[in-house]
């Protein structure tokens, strides 16, 4: 379980310094991009959750101050909320902070998502799923229980309302398809 | 014009956005002293002066010692201002960047007397790698999206929650999602004159 917690940030750290993942210096990473330390105290929080279902809450307990301290200076100092309630696939490329907001959500591997993004659920319910490979703009809102299927792009100050099927561009304020077959490869690797 | 005395003159800017006319030594200082904006154009223009040092400084010592400086600059800036600006924008003396923080700015160049409010981005659109030039006493409201290789007249308006990736002509007023130009010839300079816009907005609506 430990394993798969590192591997995930590894995956993140690669995401960010752009390198294969066998040839990514994690530490660097860590202490260089602030996304990664982020999504890093998130799957930290995310693994003490876990331990806290097993006989391992022993190890657990004492450090939830100290992941709860660390979350605290992620949402007031830099603006990056990703919740508990969120689920986050491995490689979260996060880029530029201020104003994002991850709740009760589903998201896929090798995402990434703008500043400003709120993606949650509007009444507690159930919140969205985001497939893989999913490429968020700046500023968008995506509230409800929507399905975003892998390899969608979603346009800057997107509102998305309705589900989006896989390689789709949407934009606007409510979002509408603008293409069918979009490839968003090369917005990935910026 | 030097980094000081650029700075002087948006401190002047500052203070008059938050006073209005009423000036005093001890208030500009205060204003210094206590606003994250402020601090936030400081240390842009201490980072853009380096950039350019580091372009013309020959040794490779002192370039890496500059960049090492400037790495070290940026989380300071990230906590106190919450803000992101690349040095490489020029920015006139007189600028207004909000102190609520959260702008995300890669303009070319943004003019004099311009006002930026907060939860701003302005940057590139990946399709082409252009990024927008913000004109001289543009108002960019709270909450609004910049992208592309676009210009912005001369004393436009931004309502906020506009997103925008056209070129707008000067004095125009521009609103919604996808951005649209819903008026033309406004002198925005009522709203540039204090930090409490909802007064003037409700007037703009009713025109």
């Amino acid at each position: 379980m430990s394993v798969a917690c590192w591997s995930a940030i590894r995956a993140d750290a690669a995401r960010y310094t752009r390198t294969p993942l066998e040839r990514t210096h994690t530490a660097g990473a860590l202490f260089r991009y602030y996304g990664v330390r982020a999504t890093a105290i998130y799957r930290f929080g995310k693994k003490l959750q876990r331990w806290s279902k097993s006989p391992a809450v022993v190890v657990a307990l004492p450090l939830w101050p100290l992941y709860w301290l660390a979350a605290a200076i992620m949402r007031r100092g830099y603006g990056i909320h990703l919740a508990l309630s969120a689920h986050i696939g491995p490689g979260l490329y996060i880029g530029h902070l201020g104003g994002i907001c991850l709740a009760h959500c589903e998201l896929g591997a090798q995402c990434s998502i703008g500043q400003q993004t709120k993606i949650g659920s509007l009444d507690g319910g159930p919140g969205p799923r985001i497939g893989s490979r999913v490429w968020i703009g700046a500023h968008s809102k995506i509230l409800g229980a929507l399905v975003i299927e892998d390899g969608a792009t979603i346009g800057a100050g997107a509102r998305v309302v309705a589900d989006v099927p896989a390689k789709t561009l949407v934009m606007g304020d409510p979002a509408r398809p603008i293409s069918r077959n979009y490839d968003n490869t090369s917005l990935l690797v910026l | 014009m030097s980094i000081r005395q650029a700075l002087k003159e948006d401190a002047r800017f500052y203070q008059r956005l938050r006073f209005g006319e009423r000036s005093s030594g001890i208030l500009s200082w205060l204003v210094c002293v206590t606003s994250p904006g402020l601090f936030l154009l400081a240390m842009h223009r201490a980072a853009n002066a380096f950039q350019r040092l580091r372009h013309t400084q020959q040794s490779p010592i002192k370039r890496k010692c500059l960049h090492v400086l400037l790495t070290l600059l940026n989380p300071l800036l990230l906590f106190r201002a919450r803000s992101e600006i690349t040095g490489a924008t020029s920015v006139a003396p007189g600028v207004y960047l909000s102190d609520r923080g959260e702008l995300v700015i890669g303009a070319r160049a943004i003019g004099a007397g311009s006002v930026i409010h907060h939860a701003v981005t302005i940057g590139m659109s990946t399709m082409n790698q252009g990024t927008p030039s913000i004109g001289r006493n543009v108002w960019i409201g709270p909450d609004c999206v910049l992208y592309g290789n676009i210009e912005i007249g001369e004393g436009a308006t931004l309502l906020p929650g506009t997103v925008l990736s056209k070129s707008i002509p000067a004095g125009a007023v521009v609103k919604g999602n996808p951005g649209r130009i819903v008026e033309m010839g406004f002198d925005n300079s009522c709203l540039r004159t204090s930090l409490d816009f909802q007064v003037e907005l409700q007037a703009l609506k009713k025109s």
